[in-house]
């Protein structure tokens, strides 16, 4: 029989060892499609469309708008847009659970929530008691209480039914002999037909991305008295925040470029990062945008006046409580991640930099700085690079992010070639886990192996996730597998 | 990834499509059209518009949109106007300011209308701040032809411009236009705020002309066609016209009545093929380069044969320093001559043992100008050659053969790039590995089996020339600086098309069309 003390400091050993081989963030099999495949299943055979409607065409309309909701979340779910990760998943889940248990009343069951891998800085709501928070909310939020109010908005449009009454609207609509007969005098007029079309369509508008006033209003309204009952603090500032949310690439870095990439022994040249295009975005433009109807761009619209309209509910001088940083540190990186795995490098490398600008040091940052440049070159040798850059205009970022867009896009082949092998070679790579060791290869057979047939590509897709069959970077190598 | 175009209807309307509208909105979306543009300044692309026709007004009249994008395809702005039927013929730009040049035609249906119909040429000048500043119309004599308005749709009309608008900018002047209607042919120079400066009538009636302007000089040049012989075509044959008869005339737009006229000729009088007229990269002074014709060979050179009997004698640089005669600089270099040792006197490429089918000319930035086109080379038909031996006791078949086939047989191998330094010597830079074609009978026109097509990419800050080549299997691209191919596209990957098309200063379009998901990428890359 093995010695109790024996067998406990063998455990704790084999614990720390398997922890420091796994330090991914979460795994692969935390990501939606297989971790939410039972919910899926379920959602696609249970969340059966309701008989409301005689009519047949009108009730047609509705199960339309019903299937495509379910679609909605189905698909999302198939194409890893959600994960698990227990620390943030429990984070968030606590804040649910609060505002629930202070609601009694309002709640017959407690909300399905699912973690949205997305870097807006939003929450949103299904119907169904389905919630969504994204990633990016949590990366942007400064205390719990901010998320708090999200999260209590998005609940009270489930609460308040509202997805599921612009869903038979919508329907109503559709099938309504009104409408059809708009539709129809589109055609029965002989001139302006798009005209009249666009004006029908957004007289009766049901776009996703605008917030209809009267339903947001209410929604806050009940956000509020929810987070009253539940004794968490409200400050109506949080409202001028969330009118910050698309201004990430507006913040200038702390240094000069050239001061983030020297450390790493990478040439730098100040040439890359000046604009040489003659084009017209160089100019000073501003065109007057009168062919859309006056309503904001924003992720939130409406901010000044939804502070206003709560500002007299504010509990002054509370206590915040700041989020743990290392739900703030896991969330950036979860971020991150996700933009790399879909080739957004710039804005991907613009945050490392705000990260190290906070001053982090985590060696996760030198081995994602890797990952972006051998991403460019791949991109570069697939005549990619400028898809993978993602080119934004000079009105929308800051000055530091447009150098940086410049660096990317003008350094030269040879010089991009170089920045790969040197970071393929620098001394972070001894302390890292053996899964971003195993990516370290993957992606020299990506950009920097001469042979650059597709065989090379799926061979080393496959000894990848073999080998790392847990990690979270296996998302990545599923783009290269054979089909 | 940037839609270049994407119909209205999806913006405004995604995911809310039921069978019932689909009807309505397909027949919207019929009535859309657009056309794209690229937009140029000093012969540089600093972005695109697209000339979208929204929808019909009125009985006269149409809803149009212009949408600007920049030099990314990011868009910028838009403009909406209504206007009658216009066709967007040109478009260039300065000092923030656009110049769109139209053609504006009331009668957009084919039927007869009992108003007086008065087609004109139609000029906006739009700020970027999306205002027109200005607008200017000129009456038209329209020759008859069939035009089709927009892109996707057509409305056949029956008149038209013989030569259609062509705009460029003067540094710090304003804005060039050449156009030509059934009964005359015209400069008009307008400054930065769209007013006419002046109009002048331009006297040499010729069939083709190319506007070019460079400092405060306008250059014209201009072809006049006249029937030289016949070529065979699928079904019979068709005429074929000279390759030479060229004049250059030049314009000041500080002065109109300074004027140029310069036969294109060489100092023995020979006649001249153009294969460029552009702007000198260092210098921003046109020039002209091309083929010295053969005065012994003007008759219809199109084909295998043709090319190896000495049609032209040489290559020719004409550098156009000002707007008098004495300010073109001449270089010829001729075969004859043998100076390069590149050369035989027929203009066979001794090195790599073929003649050369030169297609196109450009400049670097230290003045030399290259001449790039594809390697024929010339086979002798051994079966044929043996059967006319074999049959010649029966006497009629050995013509019949040789008539038919010919002795020798022709292909079109790789690409080749010739350098012609400032004092005339010719040196071979390098060949460029391409598809080849099949063998072909002597009487095939070269059209029809030299597939190849050349273009050029320049980066003015590291002064690198670049040439692509675009055969029916690959695209090229070639460093003219570094004397390699630096990069390989293959046409074809998998379902995937790949095309190249002009870009941005140092860069060249990609797009790729994936035949299975039925969609187009487009990605500007920098060479």
């Amino acid at each position: 029989m093995i010695p109790l003390k024996r067998l406990i400091t063998t455990l704790v050993l084999f614990c720390i060892v398997l922890n420091a081989r796994s330090q991914s963030i979460y795994s692969y099999a935390q990501l939606s499609k297989t971790f939410y495949a039972r919910q899926k299943d379920s959602l696609k055979k249970n969340w059966d469309c309701p008989t409301l409607y005689k009519e047949k065409a009108t009730q047609k309309e509705y199960r339309t708008i019903w299937d495509d909701r379910t679609n909605f979340i189905v698909n999302a779910i198939d194409d890893q847009n959600y994960v698990y990760e227990p620390g943030v998943f429990n984070y968030v889940q606590g804040i649910i659970n609060d505002i629930v248990n202070g609601n009694p009343q309002l709640f017959t069951d407690k909300p399905f929530l699912l973690v949205d891998r997305s870097s807006s800085a939003n929450a949103y709501a299904v119907g169904g008691n389905i919630i969504a928070v994204n990633l990016g909310l949590i990366d942007f939020a400064e205390s719990r209480e901010e998320i708090a109010l999200a999260i209590a908005h998005e609940m009270s449009h489930n609460i308040l039914h509202h997805v599921d009454n612009m869903m038979k609207e919508r329907a109503e609509w559709l099938s309504s002999d009104e409408y059809k007969k708009s539709i129809n005098a589109v055609l029965d007029s002989k001139y302006e037909r798009l005209t009249r079309l666009k004006k029908l369509l957004e007289g009766y508008s049901f776009n996703r991305s605008r917030h209809q006033r009267y339903h947001e209003s209410d929604a806050d309204s009940l956000a509020i008295v929810m987070l009253k009952n539940s004794k968490i603090p409200f400050e109506a500032g949080f409202f001028l925040r969330l009118d910050s949310t698309d201004l990430q690439y507006k913040q200038p870095l702390l240094h000069p470029l050239r001061e983030y990439f020297e450390p790493y022994g990478l040439p730098f040249e100040q040439a890359w990062m000046q604009k040489k295009s003659k084009g017209l975005s160089t100019r000073n433009y501003n065109f007057k945008d009168t062919t859309t109807l006056d309503d904001s761009l924003k992720t939130h619209p409406d901010c000044p006046q939804r502070y206003k309209n709560t500002l007299a509910l504010s509990d002054d001088n509370a206590t915040l409580t700041p989020i743990p940083a290392g739900i703030k540190q896991k969330v950036a990186k979860m971020v991150i991640w996700n933009m790399y795995d879909n080739m957004g490098l710039t804005p991907c490398l613009y945050r490392i930099l705000q990260q190290k600008d906070k001053g982090v040091n985590d060696q996760w940052y030198d081995f994602m700085l890797h990952n972006i440049f051998a991403g460019l070159e791949y991109n570069d040798r697939q005549l990619h690079r400028f898809i993978a850059i993602g080119i934004t205009q000079k009105e929308y970022i800051s000055t530091d992010y447009y150098a940086m867009q410049n660096m990317l896009e003008q350094m030269p082949r040879e010089s991009l070639a170089q920045y790969c092998t040197v970071l393929q070679n620098a001394n972070f790579w001894g302390n890292r886990p053996a899964d971003e060791k195993a990516m370290k290869i993957f992606l020299y057979a990506l950009a920097i192996n001469p042979d650059d047939t597709d065989k090379v590509k799926w061979n080393a897709a496959s000894d990848f996730e073999s080998n790392n069959a847990a990690s979270m970077y296996c998302e990545f190598a599923d783009h290269f597998k054979k089909k | 990834m940037k839609k270049v175009i994407v119909p209205l209807l999806l913006l405004l309307t995604a995911g809310y499509f039921t069978q019932a509208q689909t009807k309505v909105f397909k027949e919207v979306s019929d009535d859309i059209s657009s056309q794209i543009k690229v937009i140029k300044q000093d012969n540089a692309l600093v972005g695109y518009l697209a000339f979208t026709r929204l929808e019909k007004a009125g009985p006269d009249s149409f809803n149009y949109r212009i949408t600007i994008m920049d030099e990314n395809l990011n868009d910028i702005g838009k403009v909406e106007f209504r206007e009658v039927a216009l066709t967007m013929q040109d478009v260039t730009f300065d000092q923030d300011v656009l110049c769109l040049g139209y053609y504006k035609t009331d009668s957009h249906t084919g039927k007869k209308s009992n108003k007086k119909e008065s087609d004109q040429v139609f000029f906006q000048f739009v700020n970027l701040q999306g205002t027109i500043l200005k607008t200017y119309a000129v009456n038209v004599t329209p020759a008859p032809a069939s035009i089709y308005y927009g892109y996707g749709s057509s409305v056949t009309a029956d008149k038209a411009l013989k030569s259609h608008i062509q705009l460029r900018n003067t540094s710090k002047k304003g804005f060039v236009c050449f156009y030509g209607d059934n009964s005359v042919k015209k400069l008009l120079v307008f400054n930065f705020k769209g007013d006419l400066l002046w109009d002048k009538k331009v006297t040499r009636n010729a069939d083709a002309y190319y506007l070019l302007t460079a400092g405060t000089d306008i250059y014209l040049l201009n072809k006049s066609n006249h029937v030289v012989g016949t070529e065979p075509i699928i079904g019979g044959y068709e005429q074929v016209n000279n390759e030479g008869d060229y004049e250059l005339t030049g314009y000041s737009t500080a002065d109109s009545s300074t004027e140029l006229h310069f036969q294109l000729k060489d100092d023995r009088g020979n006649d001249m093929k153009v294969l460029t007229f552009d702007n000198d990269l260092a210098t921003g002074r046109p020039y002209i380069a091309g083929c010295i014709i053969n005065p012994d060979k003007v008759a219809n050179f199109t084909t295998g044969r043709e090319i190896s009997r000495k049609p032209y004698l040489g290559l020719f640089t004409f550098n156009i320093n000002g707007i008098d005669k004495s300010s073109i600089k001449k270089t010829c270099s001729y075969w004859a001559d043998g100076a390069s040792g590149l050369f035989d006197e027929r203009g066979y490429v001794q090195p790599v043992d073929a003649f050369a089918h030169f297609t196109e000319a450009f400049r670097d930035f230290d003045g030399n100008t290259y001449f790039s086109g594809s390697q024929v080379i010339k086979r002798p038909r051994w079966g044929c050659i043996a059967s006319s031996i074999i049959t010649l006791p029966l006497i009629i078949p050995p013509p019949f053969i040789l008539g038919f086939g010919g002795l020798n047989k022709y292909k079109v191998t790789d690409a080749l790039v010739v350098k012609q330094g400032d004092r005339g010597t010719l040196t071979l830079e390098n060949t460029i590995p391409s598809k080849h074609s099949g063998f072909q009978r002597p009487i095939v026109p070269l059209w029809y089996f030299d597939r190849k097509s050349f273009g050029t990419v320049y980066n003015q800050d590291s002064k690198a020339n670049y040439l692509i080549v675009d055969d029916p299997k690959n695209i090229s691209i070639y460093n003219v600086n570094q004397k390699k191919v630096v990069r390989t596209i293959a046409h074809k990957e998998g379902k995937t098309t790949i095309e190249v098309f002009p870009a941005k200063e140092g860069a060249i379009m990609v797009s790729e069309y994936n035949k299975k998901e039925k969609s187009t990428r487009f990605s500007i890359e920098t060479l």
